[in-house]
């Protein structure tokens, strides 16, 4: 059974637990796109809670998310 | 991995968020609350909470997502006893709530408020020795525990470099 969820997370958190959890599925595309996020940018990610953890999407919190998203 | 111990815990209500609204700064503000609420050493993605309530009417007038705005505050349920308890309108609970809050580390709860909510809630915190653990930030009072809590992560961050 898995659950999908979402979370707001330091890009340098992230970066960490790909770094040192082989097991997180990530596609390469999104990989490269996380390692290139500024270390104290705010990400937003949708991760689905199975085994193992998988990765489906990270937003960079910037200026213009902000403006999308809250009022 | 940064993370870093605040001096506060943070209880958002509904007027400071409402405010924000109308603050020129909110992109730089909402970053601030989501960097915290990520780095925190003590209470790992729950440091700012909410009150379900204020939580809840935030999410129906459609302030944003639910899902974005629990990045910026963890919404929690009262107890029933303190919900139950007859003449407890949101000033008191939150009140309640911050000194339940204040029982764990780091024992001060700052409950972020806007300038107009601050008078109601500083007749209600009357005695003294509750000053000592909550305390009541209103409008630019605020704002700048947000800015000193997100200097101290940037201090933290360029220490452990």
């Amino acid at each position: 059974m898995s659950k999908t969820i979402v979370e707001f997370e330091l890009a340098e958190d992230l970066k960490e637990l790909i770094a040192y959890n082989p097991d997180v599925q990530v596609s390469p595309t999104l990989k490269n796109e996380i390692i290139h996020f500024p270390n104290m940018a705010v990400i937003k990610t949708e991760k689905t809670i199975a085994s193992p953890l998988q990765i489906i999407s990270a937003t960079l919190v910037d200026d213009q998310f902000v403006e999308d998203n809250f009022q | 991995m940064v993370k870093v111990e605040y001096s506060h815990r943070l209880l958002c209500d509904y007027s400071f968020l409402n405010s924000l609204k109308n603050q020129p700064n909110k992109h730089a503000v909402f970053s601030q609350m989501l960097r915290i609420k990520s780095s925190s050493s003590n209470y790992p993605k729950t440091h700012s909470v909410m009150l379900s309530d204020d939580f809840d009417k935030l999410v129906s007038e459609k302030y944003c997502p639910p899902d974005n705005l629990a990045g910026l505050v963890k919404s929690e349920k009262l107890s029933e006893v303190i919900n139950s308890t007859s003449n407890t309108d949101n000033f008191t609970k939150n009140i309640l709530y911050a000194i339940y809050l204040s029982g764990d580390k780091p024992y001060k709860t700052a409950i972020l408020t806007s300038e107009e909510s601050k008078k109601i809630y500083s007749v209600r915190l009357g005695e003294e020795k509750i000053k000592h653990s909550v305390e009541v930030l209103g409008g630019e009072e605020a704002l700048d525990i947000l800015n000193r809590f997100d200097q101290l992560y940037r201090i933290k961050r360029d220490d452990t470099r």
